[in-house]
């Protein structure tokens, strides 16, 4: 069992930012796009990064661990959609793209892929997969931001295949649901649901069901940027975002 | 579009390509796609990450060679195999954690009904010069009276409690007598003889978990 994260996993995280920000990079200075917009994305970037602190020892706790997730799934991965311009994210979605944006930015499959996946990594039979194998918890982290990605890009203008506003704040609203679920599983619990915890010393002296409380705590905060979006779309008239 | 759809009118709305019912046949894939690997997930994973206890490598247990059992014979792993055993480090004159431990253990094994008897429990004692073999045995008796009781000379102790992840010391009092501060863990290993996972004190507290964990194990063979 590996409590922490090989080498390998490391790099692999670090190769993946650092593609994904050069990819970026040349992208933003083709198409001259605001510097704001890179500042955005390379937040996005930088906190990838921050978040394999969490992520290479699940066992440490799982507050940090569940702070790097959530991060993925709910503030980087907005941050790197309004890293590109809603012209260029409306141009993924155009006729004669690629087959990916069939699949990718169908709201659909969006729901589907975000809904089961942030269910199914909180199964304990998943969720503990990391606990006895840290190397578990880079995929999970990436699968998390994936869908992340894929669920925000239809509540954004441009990529979205969410026709009217108030469609598309019902959709934020019922996808954040499973999430605020968990977080209310794991605040109101009165048990410890992932056992491995029961067995270490838990950063910052927590107690495993005091951890367990404050990673649902960090659920619901991690939960709100998604459902004010929601909010907005419902109660706001259309707003144009700046290009 | 202007105020209605989500999309700005700098960036107008493409038509959804082949419509909901496409996109609903794309989802439903998706899904059945993603259950699946969620279940398989779970399902086909290292089995000792579905249990309870803190998952370990599944190596071969430490041999803890050259100790002997409360009837004087040399301890082996070859007459356990095919049984579930429960390895724990204590001393009979624990106050608290050791006889919390073993009746823990004994209130989980109580559940396991006919499978009881698969499981055996060794008690490999920290403190060989207090513990004779009749002390040993008495105290194990009181708890689990089929529990292999464990004792070596001092440098064997300290290489095993090593190799099994223990940590302990010897604190003196001030009346001459003293105590140990050790590791609370009781380890499982399978019936393969390979380590399987490691319950602390707070994974014991619900008889259930390990009930469950030794079903599954033994089960699985």
């Amino acid at each position: 069992m590996t409590s922490t994260w090989p080498l390998a996993a490391w790099a692999g995280w670090f190769v993946l930012a650092g593609l994904a920000l050069a990819g970026y990079s040349l992208a933003a200075w083709r198409g001259r796009w605001p510097w704001w917009r890179v500042m955005v994305f390379a937040v996005g970037c930088a906190l990838t990064l921050l978040c394999t602190w969490g992520l290479n020892n699940p066992l440490a706790s799982m507050t940090g661990y569940t702070i790097a997730l959530m991060t993925l799934g709910q503030i980087v991965s907005p941050l790197l959609l309004i890293g590109f311009p809603p012209q260029v994210r409306a141009q993924w979605r155009a006729p004669g793209q690629s087959w990916w944006s069939l699949w990718v930015l169908d709201a659909w499959v969006a729901a589907a892929v975000f809904i089961i996946l942030t269910l199914g990594v909180n199964l304990p039979g998943v969720f503990n997969t990391a606990l006895a194998n840290a190397f578990f918890s880079g995929p999970i982290g990436l699968f998390l931001l994936l869908s992340g990605v894929m669920f925000w890009a239809q509540l954004l203008p441009g990529c979205t295949s969410i026709a009217h506003r108030w469609i598309a704040g019902i959709y934020g609203w019922l996808g954040s649901l499973p999430m605020m679920i968990i977080a209310a599983v794991w605040v109101w619990s009165g048990h410890v649901l992932y056992t491995p915890y029961l067995d270490v010393l838990c950063l910052w002296n927590l107690s495993p069901l005091d951890d367990q409380h404050y990673a649902g705590l960090v659920m619901f905060i991690a939960g709100l940027p998604l459902q004010l979006r929601a909010a907005w779309l419902l109660i706001m008239p259309g707003e144009e975002e700046p290009s | 579009m202007k105020g209605v759809g989500i999309a700005s009118p700098a960036t107008p709305l493409q038509p959804q390509r082949g419509g909901w019912r496409d996109s609903a046949r794309r989802a439903a894939l998706v899904s059945t796609l993603l259950l699946a690997a969620v279940w398989a997930w779970s399902h086909f994973q290292q089995h000792s990450a579905a249990l309870h206890g803190s998952p370990l490598k599944p190596v071969p247990a430490p041999s803890l060679s050259g100790f002997t059992d409360t009837q004087g014979r040399a301890f082996s792993w070859t007459r356990e195999r095919g049984r579930a055993v429960l390895v724990f480090f204590g001393y009979t004159h624990c106050p608290d954690v050791c006889p919390l431990t073993l009746a823990a253990l004994a209130q989980s094994l109580e559940r396991l009904g006919p499978l009881r008897k698969q499981v055996r429990v060794v008690f490999v004692t920290l403190d060989p010069a207090r513990d004779t073999a009749p002390v040993l045995r008495a105290y194990l008796d009181a708890f689990l009276p089929d529990t292999i009781g464990l004792r070596a000379a001092m440098p064997a102790v300290r290489v095993s409690a090593r190799q099994w992840g223990i940590t302990w010391r010897r604190v003196d009092t001030a009346d001459g007598a003293y105590w140990i501060d050790h590791t609370a863990a009781v380890t499982l290993v399978g019936p393969d003889g390979r380590l399987v996972a490691r319950y602390g004190y707070g994974q014991l507290t619900d008889p259930s978990w390990l009930a469950d964990d030794l079903r599954t194990v033994l089960e699985r063979g």
